[in-house]
């Protein structure tokens, strides 16, 4: 990035669980983000989604459609659509082979290259002009219980191979300090807490004043697959699953007994929701059906599943979080022809929903601090990024810890692409990588 | 050969050690109990200057890094109104013919020896929102613990 030579070209690409970014160096030393022409007007951000559906006349054929792009196609034609989002989540499970999509069978790369051949037409590029140095981003912890990092990182491999240039991987809050580093003159220690859809990311960085060899220093990261997506399943847990079934009974030869809560983790993910469209759980709901106590309850279970109805939700849940982020209360409201529900929900209820989920986001800051060999007291500036840096509860975790006068925030959905691409005009980009995939 | 029969030496026995679980639930303070957090951070924070040992050194990190988290979720309440029993009141009740007094409090304040019972124990939820004079259900047995009386300790709330 030195003054005058010209910008080595670049992309940097945040791969997120709810959103994507691509962000390109422009002339003045700086990187711009590439805006998508969407149906519902330009926008920076490609919602991380597909949707999937069969033509008529092309018997077998699957056609498909990204970010934007998916979400209007399903909303056209939503029964006959098979809609995708938070794919990401799938990606360090090693439980997941392969989803089923009308006859065909997925495996997670094919689905992550079908995602990026769109997401690089409507970028407005093609493959043979893509630039030769590709930074993307990964989360510092992957999402699930027992994530496999190899096998994600196997999968991340064979997703980008697509772009037949070699990708540099670069932890996503290291790309948020980047981008935050842009504004610092004086040297600083920097601790950058990104808040995804699946993963909230913690790195404590320092960097030294502009002109340094190498201006960002990672020191020590943490990460936990607790975030967005958590949060929109407790809102799902309180508002929604006690009406499809939760909860309830259903008779077993002589006993009555409570439905086993395994029929309801699949609620627990956005990705999975959508994979439970399937024969096998649709068979399995529906003996639970004939057997259960209360049959509605279950049936508009099933009526959520055979039809799409997550994405209704999705929207839903997002308003509810948003409107909570600046009122004391607001209303949940979703309505569809199988299923509706109208809650009234206070702040502080959510605050409650969530106090699990932010005490372990808690800790694990303490574990990036740890990690990082740094003292909460010469931590200079904290960067909150990502869009649940927006809840009022997860700022107030910052603001307890480290007083209000050191929080910055910004560019909550796209500093991660902006600082990934000024990454990849640094001369020692391999210093940036992971520890662990050094030897990869 | 079952590992029951097998003796470990030493050295093969190092158990990894955990952080320090963090209740469950909203971590709800008292003002006091606020300054309680910040207290103990500062009198750890002294202590592991004075540490030269690596296990306590680990141990005193360890504690703080439980506190400093407390300190991160604490929600500190308002100062409770005493025309209900709610957290942060004092409460005069009558239990299988006892009397006894308990103060609702957050998690770490408790202390029962003191009185102060955790907001989350069974014998306060079997009593939040009740009104003086008011019998409500406790252990399996309807209406076995009435009410007598709800203050609001100054000293709590400041």
């Amino acid at each position: 990035m030195s003054a005058g030579a010209a910008p080595l070209d670049t992309i940097g690409l945040d791969f997120g669980t709810t959103n994507s970014v691509l962000a390109r160096p422009d002339a003045a030393g700086g990187a711009d983000l590439i805006r998508f022409t969407a149906p519902d007007g330009p926008t920076d951000v490609f919602r991380s989604a597909l949707c999937f559906w069969q033509e008529d006349d092309l018997r077998g054929a699957l056609s498909h459609a990204a970010g934007p792009w998916a979400i209007a196609e399903f909303l056209d034609f939503p029964l006959g659509s098979r809609f995708l989002q938070s794919f990401k989540s799938i990606a360090a499970n090693p439980s997941f082979e392969h989803a089923n999509l009308f006859e065909k069978r997925l495996k997670f790369e094919e689905l992550g290259q079908i995602f990026l051949r769109h997401l690089v037409k409507h970028a407005g590029l093609t493959l043979t002009d893509l630039p030769d140095r590709i930074v993307v981003g990964r989360p510092v912890r992957y999402v699930g219980a027992r994530p496999d990092p190899k096998l994600a990182r196997a999968r991340y491999d064979a997703m980008f191979a697509l772009l037949g240039r070699p990708i540099h991987y670069v932890y996503e809050p290291l790309g948020a300090a980047y981008s935050f580093a842009t504004r610092l003159t004086e040297p600083a220690i920097l601790l950058v807490a990104d808040f995804g859809g699946g993963t909230s990311d913690f790195s404590v960085v320092r960097v030294d004043a502009p002109g340094a060899a190498q201006r960002c220093v990672p020191l020590g990261s943490a990460g936990i697959g607790i975030a967005g997506d958590r949060f929109d399943y407790r809102i799902m847990d309180q508002l929604v699953l006690p009406l499809i079934g939760k909860g309830g009974t259903y008779r077993s030869f002589d006993k009555v007994l409570e439905i086993p809560a395994g029929h309801f983790s699949s609620f627990s993910d956005w990705s999975r929701l959508a994979l439970m469209r399937n024969g096998k759980t649709l068979d399995e709901l529906a003996r639970l059906k004939r057997a259960a106590t209360d049959p509605a309850a279950i049936g508009r279970m099933i009526a959520v599943v055979e039809h799409e109805l997550g994405h209704g939700l999705y929207e839903a849940i997002g308003e509810l979080k948003r409107t909570l982020s600046s009122a004391d209360g607001g209303a949940f409201h979703f309505e569809s022809d199988d299923l509706t529900i109208t809650a009234e929900v206070r702040r502080t209820d959510f605050e409650g929903w969530i106090a699990d989920d932010l005490a372990r986001i808690a800790q694990t800051v303490e574990e990036a601090l740890t990690n990082a060999g740094v003292e909460a007291a010469q931590i200079d500036h904290i960067f909150l990024t990502g869009g649940s840096s927006s809840i009022p509860a997860v700022r107030r975790l910052f603001e307890q810890r480290f007083g209000t006068s050191r929080i910055a925030s910004g560019g909550e959905l796209t500093s991660i692409a902006h600082g990934l691409a000024l990454i990849g005009q640094a001369p020692d980009i391999e210093s940036w990588s992971p520890p662990e995939e050094e030897q990869s | 050969m079952s590992v029951a029969f097998r003796r470990e030496s030493d050295d093969e026995h190092l158990e990894p050690t955990f952080e320090l679980p963090i209740p469950a639930g909203p971590n709800y303070v008292t003002a006091r109990g606020l300054a309680q957090i910040s207290a103990k951070l500062a009198d750890l924070t002294a202590h592991l200057d004075s540490l030269t040992n690596e296990s306590d050194i680990k141990a005193t990190k360890r504690e703080l890094r439980y506190w400093n988290t407390r300190q991160s979720t604490a929600q500190l309440l308002d100062k409770p109104d005493g025309t209900r029993v709610a957290f942060g009141c004092t409460v005069d009740y009558v239990l299988n013919g006892k009397p006894n007094t308990i103060t609702l409090v957050g998690d770490d304040e408790a202390d029962s020896s003191q009185g102060l019972i955790s907001f989350t124990a069974p014998l306060a939820r079997a009593m939040l929102d009740a009104e003086v004079g008011e019998a409500v259900d406790f252990a399996g047995k309807a209406e076995a613990l009435e009410v007598r009386d709800i203050r609001v300790r100054p000293d709590l709330f400041g």
